[in-house]
C-alpha cells in the first residue's frame, strides 16, 4: 500500500469518524446546555387549539412552530431540545459511573487475581446472561421511577462491560516487562496499579465510555418510552415517541423526529467511539 | 438423546424458581412505594385502606407474606392482580401463548436467516456477497430491537402502509379460537386467511426481535465456518472431489455450529427479554406488554407471577440451547 | 511408456506482495505404474507443494508458471479446475499426515467411507455400506461394523489412519499420494501402518508417491526414491542403489545422518508380519 492510501485509509477510518461523530455530539451538548436560550418556546407550554401542527415542509405549517406541535400543542423543537438535556445527563452521568465502578472492579480483579477475581468474573458472567432491557425494567420496578433510577439501572447493568474488558487488559499488561521492572525497583502494588497499569487502560476506557453513552441514551429512551423514566410532563425523546406512537397515523412526524434524534446521537457516539479506538489503539493504528 | 440429562435439567427448575421467587419477593417489598395507594378510590377512609391491606396480606411481615404467597403458589394460586382485579394465573395463561408464538417465530427466523447469511458469506468469501453480508450484519448489530421496531412502524406502517402495526389479529375476522395459540390453531384448522392475517400482524415485531440475534448468529457462524473450512478434513474432502456447497453444508456447517451455539446461546434469552419492549411498541397482547403495565401500576402479585413466568421461559430456552449443543456435538451427546 | 505420472520441468511460484518467489524450479519426476516412489527432502524443499500441485489444491497465491504434469497421458495443468478436480478426485487419492485432524469429527466413520464410494463408484447406500465393511476389514480393523457406527473421537490415531487408508484405497485409484503418513503416529504404530500400506499397495495396481523427510522409513518400503532439495529433484535412483552409491552430495549428507540406524534394518523387516495394533477403542 502506498503512503497516500495508507494516510487516507487511516484518515477515513479514524479521523473522519471522530470528526463526524464529534461534531454531532458537540451539537447535542450545545443544545442541552443552552436549551433555555435556544428553545423558541417553553417545552411545557400548551396551546390546545394548535395541536399536532405539521413541521415547516408542510403547506399547513404554522411559522411559530418550526417543527410542529404535539397533541397538546406543545412546540416539538423545544421539546426535542429539552429532551436532549435529559438524554445527555443520563448518558454522561450513567456512563461515567458505570465506567468508574467497572474499572475499579476490573483493575482489582485483574491485578490481584485469586478468589476476588473468581468472584467478580463469575458475577460478570451471570450478570451478562440476563437480558438487559428486562433487567432494567425490573430494576426500575424495584427502585421506583425517576431520573436517578434510570441512572442507577444503567450503572448496575452496564458496569460489567467495563469490568470485563479492563480485567482482560490488566491481565495482559501485568505480564509485560515494564511491570516486572516496576516490581523489581520496589514500587508498591497500588502505585503500580495506579501509575503503570491504569494509564495503559485509558485509551480503551475512553472508547468504551463513548460507546456506553450511546447505549445509555437508548436505555433512557426505552424507559421513558414505557413511562418508567422521569415524570411524563417532562420532555424526553422516549416520551415523545410514546406520544407520537398514539398519533402516528395522523401526525407521523411527532414520532419520527425523536427517533431520528436518537439514531443520530447513537450513531454519533458509536462513530466517535470506533474512531477513537482506531486512533488511540497503537495496534490498530499500524 | 439422553433423557436422563433432560430429566436432571427439569428437576433443576424447581430450586431455581424457588431462589428467583425469594429474591423477587424480598426486593419488591423492601422498597418504598405503597401499592395500596394506587387502588384507593378518592375519599376512602383509613379503615378502607386497612381493609384492603389486610385483603392482600400486605399488613404482615415479609416472611409471613412470602410463606402465604408460596403456600398459595404451590396450589397454583398466584393471587389477584391489584390493577386488573383478576386472577394472576388466568391473566398470564391467556397472554402467554401470544408471547410464545412471537418469540419462537422470531428465534426460528433469526436462526434461518443467520445460518443462510453465514453460508452465503462463506461461499463467496472475499467477493461482493460477503461484503454485503458484513455490511448488513454490522448495521443490524448497531441498531437495537427497540429502534428497529420504531423504524418499521414508520417505514412499513405509515410511510408505505403495507402492514398492520398494532395488535395480534384484525378483530373483524371474527374467528372463535378455542386456545390462545392463534397461529398454531389457525394453521391446524386450515384457516389460511386467518393465518395470513396473524402473520401480517406478527411480521414487523417478529423481524424487529429477530434482527439483533440474526446479526450475532451471522457473525459468529461465519467466523466459525471460515475457521472450519481451513481444517484438514475439509481439504481432504476437496481432494475426494465433493462440491464446495456439499462440503460447506454437509461437512463444515455442523462443526461450525457447535461453537456458534455456545457463543450465541445467551442472545436467545435477550430475544425473549426483548418481547417486553417490542410488544409494547406494537401493542401486541402478550405477557411482555402486560409486564410493563404491571410495573407502572406497581401490581406486585402480577409482577411476581410474570417474573416467575419469564424465569421459566429462560430456563426452557437454555435447555433448548443445551439440547441442540448436545445434539450437534457427538462428543457430549452420549455422556 | 509404463509410467502413470510424468512431471516435466515443473515451475511453481508463490506471489507475496507482488513478488514471485519460486517454490519449485524445474521438477522432473516420473512414477511407474504400480511402484512405490519415495520423495525425500528437508522441510521447505517443496515436497508438499509438489503433492498439492498434483492433487490440484494449490493455495490461491500459488501458480504453475511452466511445465507439464502428465497423468495417465493427459496434461492436467491444462484442464480447467472443474475437469481437473473430477479427474484427480477419482483417480488420485491421498493419505494425509495427521489422522487426528483428517476425519470429520461430527460424522460417523462409516459414513465418511460410504460417501466416497457413493460419489465415485456409483454405489447405492446399502452396497456402499457392505463395501465399507469389507474395506475396513482389509485395513485390519476388527469388528468393522461397530467401528462404522463410531465417531472419530472414539478411535485412536492408528485406527483413524487405518480408516483414512481404507478411504484412499476405496475407489481403486491409479495413484495415491501419502504425505508423511506415519509422522504423527507412535513409533510402534508407525511400523504397522507402513506394513499395511505396503501390503495393500502390493495387492492392487496402485502407484504410491510416498513423501517423507526420513530416508530410513523410505528405505523400508520404496522401490525408487527421488531426492528433493530447494525445489528441484537432485537425484532419482532405485532404493538399493541409492543407499549403496548415492550420487549427489546432498543425498550423501542425508544418508550420513540416517544410514547408521537403518542400513541393517533394510530388507529384513519389510515383510515380517507383526500383529495388528490393539483396537484400544473397545
Amino acid at each position: 500500500m502506498n503512503e497516500f492510501a495508507r494516510r487516507f485509509g487511516s484518515f477515513s477510518s479514524g479521523h473522519l469518524r471522530v470528526w463526524l461523530g464529534g461534531s454531532i455530539v458537540l451539537l447535542l451538548i450545545t443544545a442541552a446546555v443552552f436549551a433555555p436560550w435556544i428553545a423558541p418556546h417553553d417545552p411545557l407550554e400548551q396551546d390546545l387549539i394548535s395541536g399536532l401542527l405539521p413541521p415547516f415542509w408542510s403547506s399547513d405549517y404554522d411559522s411559530t412552530y418550526l417543527l410542529g406541535t404535539d397533541s397538546l400543542g406543545r412546540d416539538l423543537l423545544s421539546r426535542l431540545i429539552y429532551g436532549a438535556r435529559i438524554a445527555l445527563i443520563v448518558a454522561i452521568v450513567a456512563a461515567t459511573l458505570a465506567a468508574v465502578l467497572g474499572t475499579v472492579l476490573g483493575l482489582l480483579a485483574g491485578y490481584f487475581g485469586g478468589l476476588f477475581d473468581t468472584t467478580i468474573s463469575r458475577m460478570v458472567d451471570i450478570w451478562m446472561s440476563f437480558p438487559p432491557v428486562l433487567l432494567s425494567i425490573v430494576l426500575v420496578a424495584v427502585i421506583g421511577t425517576g431520573l436517578h433510577s434510570v441512572i442507577i439501572a444503567i450503572v448496575v447493568i452496564d458496569w460489567t462491560r467495563f469490568c470485563r474488558v479492563v480485567r482482560a487488559e490488566v491481565l495482559v499488561q501485568r505480564e509485560q516487562d515494564y511491570i516486572t521492572s516496576a516490581v523489581t525497583i520496589g514500587l508498591g502494588r497500588w502505585t503500580i496499579l495506579w501509575r503503570e497499569i491504569l494509564p495503559n487502560v485509558v485509551p480503551l476506557l475512553i472508547t468504551l465510555l463513548t460507546l456506553e453513552m450511546g447505549i445509555a441514551i437508548i436505555v433512557e429512551a426505552i424507559l421513558s418510552f414505557v413511562g418508567l423514566s422521569v415524570s411524563s410532563d417532562q420532555a424526553t425523546w422516549g416520551g415523545l415517541i410514546q406520544e407520537g406512537r398514539q398519533y402516528v397515523h395522523q401526525a407521523w412526524w411527532v414520532m419520527t423526529l425523536p427517533v431520528l434524534c436518537i439514531i443520530a446521537s447513537v450513531l454519533a457516539f458509536n462513530a466517535l467511539g470506533d474512531g477513537l479506538r482506531s486512533m488511540l489503539d497503537p495496534v490498530m493504528r499500524r | 438423546m439422553a433423557p436422563r440429562f433432560i430429566l436432571r435439567r427439569l428437576l433443576l427448575i424447581l430450586p431455581t424458581l424457588f431462589g428467583v421467587s425469594i429474591i423477587v419477593f424480598v426486593l419488591l417489598r423492601v422498597i418504598p412505594g405503597d401499592p395500596i395507594v394506587m387502588m384507593i378510590p378518592p375519599g376512602a377512609t383509613q379503615a378502607d385502606i386497612d381493609n384492603l391491606r389486610q385483603l392482600y396480606g400486605l399488613d404482615k411481615s415479609i416472611l409471613d407474606q412470602y410463606l402465604i404467597w408460596f403456600g398459595a403458589v404451590l396450589d397454583g394460586d398466584f393471587g389477584i392482580s391489584i390493577s386488573l382485579r383478576q386472577d394472576v394465573v388466568g391473566l398470564i395463561v391467556s397472554r402467554l401463548p401470544a408471547t410464545l408464538e412471537l418469540a419462537l417465530s422470531a428465534m426460528v427466523l433469526a436462526v434461518v436467516l443467520g445460518i443462510t447469511m453465514a453460508i452465503i458469506g462463506t461461499y463467496w468469501q472475499n467477493r461482493w456477497p460477503e461484503a454485503v453480508i458484513d455490511g448488513i450484519s454490522g448495521f443490524n448489530q448497531a441498531i437495537p430491537d427497540f429502534l428497529w421496531g420504531l423504524i418499521f412502524i414508520l417505514m412499513l406502517g405509515v410511510l408505505w402502509p403495507i402492514l398492520p402495526i398494532s395488535g395480534r389479529i384484525d378483530p373483524r375476522t371474527g374467528m372463535e379460537f378455542t386456545t390462545q395459540f392463534y397461529l398454531a390453531e389457525s394453521l391446524l384448522r386450515g384457516e389460511f386467511s386467518i393465518l395470513a392475517d396473524l402473520v401480517r400482524h406478527m411480521l414487523l415485531p417478529m423481524v424487529a426481535l429477530a434482527l439483533p440475534l440474526t446479526a450475532v448468529i451471522t457473525r459468529t457462524l461465519k467466523a466459525s465456518l471460515f475457521e472450519t473450512m481451513t481444517q484438514d478434513y475439509i481439504m481432504l474432502s476437496e481432494i475426494k472431489g465433493f462440491s464446495r456447497w456439499r462440503i460447506l453444508i454437509v461437512e463444515a456447517l455442523r462443526n461450525a455450529l457447535i461453537p456458534t451455539v455456545a457463543l450465541s446461546g445467551v442472545q436467545f434469552n435477550f430475544l425473549v427479554g426483548g418481547t417486553v419492549l417490542i410488544e409494547r411498541i406494537f401493542s401486541y397482547p402478550g405477557i411482555g406488554n402486560m409486564a410493563i403495565g404491571a410495573v407502572i401500576d406497581r401490581d406486585l402479585p402480577l409482577i411476581q407471577g410474570l417474573i416467575i413466568t419469564f424465569a421459566i421461559i429462560f430456563i426452557f430456552t437454555n435447555l433448548l440451547i443445551d439440547l441442540s449443543y448436545r445434539l450437534l456435538n457427538p462428543r457430549v451427546a452420549n455422556e | 511408456m509404463n509410467s502413470i505420472l510424468n512431471i516435466d520441468d515443473l515451475h511453481l511460484e508463490v506471489r507475496r506482495d507482488h513478488i514471485a518467489n519460486p517454490v519449485l524450479s524445474g521438477v522432473d519426476l516420473s512414477i511407474k505404474i504400480g511402484e512405490i516412489h519415495g520423495l525425500v527432502g528437508n522441510s521447505g524443499a517443496g515436497k508438499s507443494m509438489l503433492a498439492k500441485a498434483i492433487l490440484g489444491i494449490l493455495p490461491a497465491a500459488t501458480r504453475i508458471s511452466s511445465g507439464v504434469i502428465n497423468f495417465d497421458g493427459k496434461d492436467i495443468t491444462r484442464l480447467d479446475s472443474k475437469q481437473r478436480r473430477h479427474l484427480a478426485s477419482r483417480h488420485i487419492a491421498m493419505i494425509p499426515q495427521d489422522p487426528m485432524t483428517s476425519l470429520n469429527p461430527v460424522r460417523r466413520v462409516g459414513k465418511q467411507v460410504c460417501d466416497v464410494l457413493q460419489l465415485h463408484m456409483g454405489m447405492d447406500r446399502g452396497k456402499a455400506q457392505q463395501e465399507t465393511q469389507r474395506l475396513l476389514d482389509n485395513v485390519q480393523i476388527r469388528e468393522p461394523k461397530t467401528v462404522m457406527r463410531m465417531y472419530p473421537f472414539e478411535l485412536s490415531g492408528g485406527m483413524r489412519q487405518r480408516v483414512l487408508i481404507a478411504i484412499a484405497f476405496s475407489c481403486k485409484p491409479e495413484l495415491i499420494i501419502a504425505d508423511e503418513p506415519t509422522t504423527a503416529l507412535d513409533v510402534t504404530v508407525q511400523r504397522q501402518i507402513l506394513q499395511l500400506i505396503k501390503q495393500l499397495q502390493m495387492n492392487s495396481a496402485t502407484a504410491l508417491l510416498f513423501i517423507s523427510h526420513d530416508l530410513g522409513v523410505v528405505a523400508k518400503i520404496c522401490d525408487r526414491v527421488s531426492i528433493m532439495q530447494s525445489g528441484r529433484i537432485v537425484e532419482c535412483q532405485t532404493a538399493e542403489s541409492l543407499f549403496d552409491e548415492p550420487q549427489h552430495a546432498y543425498t550423501q549428507s542425508l544418508l550420513e545422518t540416517t544410514s547408521k540406524y537403518y542400513r541393517f534394518d533394510r530388507g529384513t523387516n519389510t515383510h515380517s508380519e507383526t500383529p495388528a495394533e490393539h483396537q484400544d477403542h473397545a
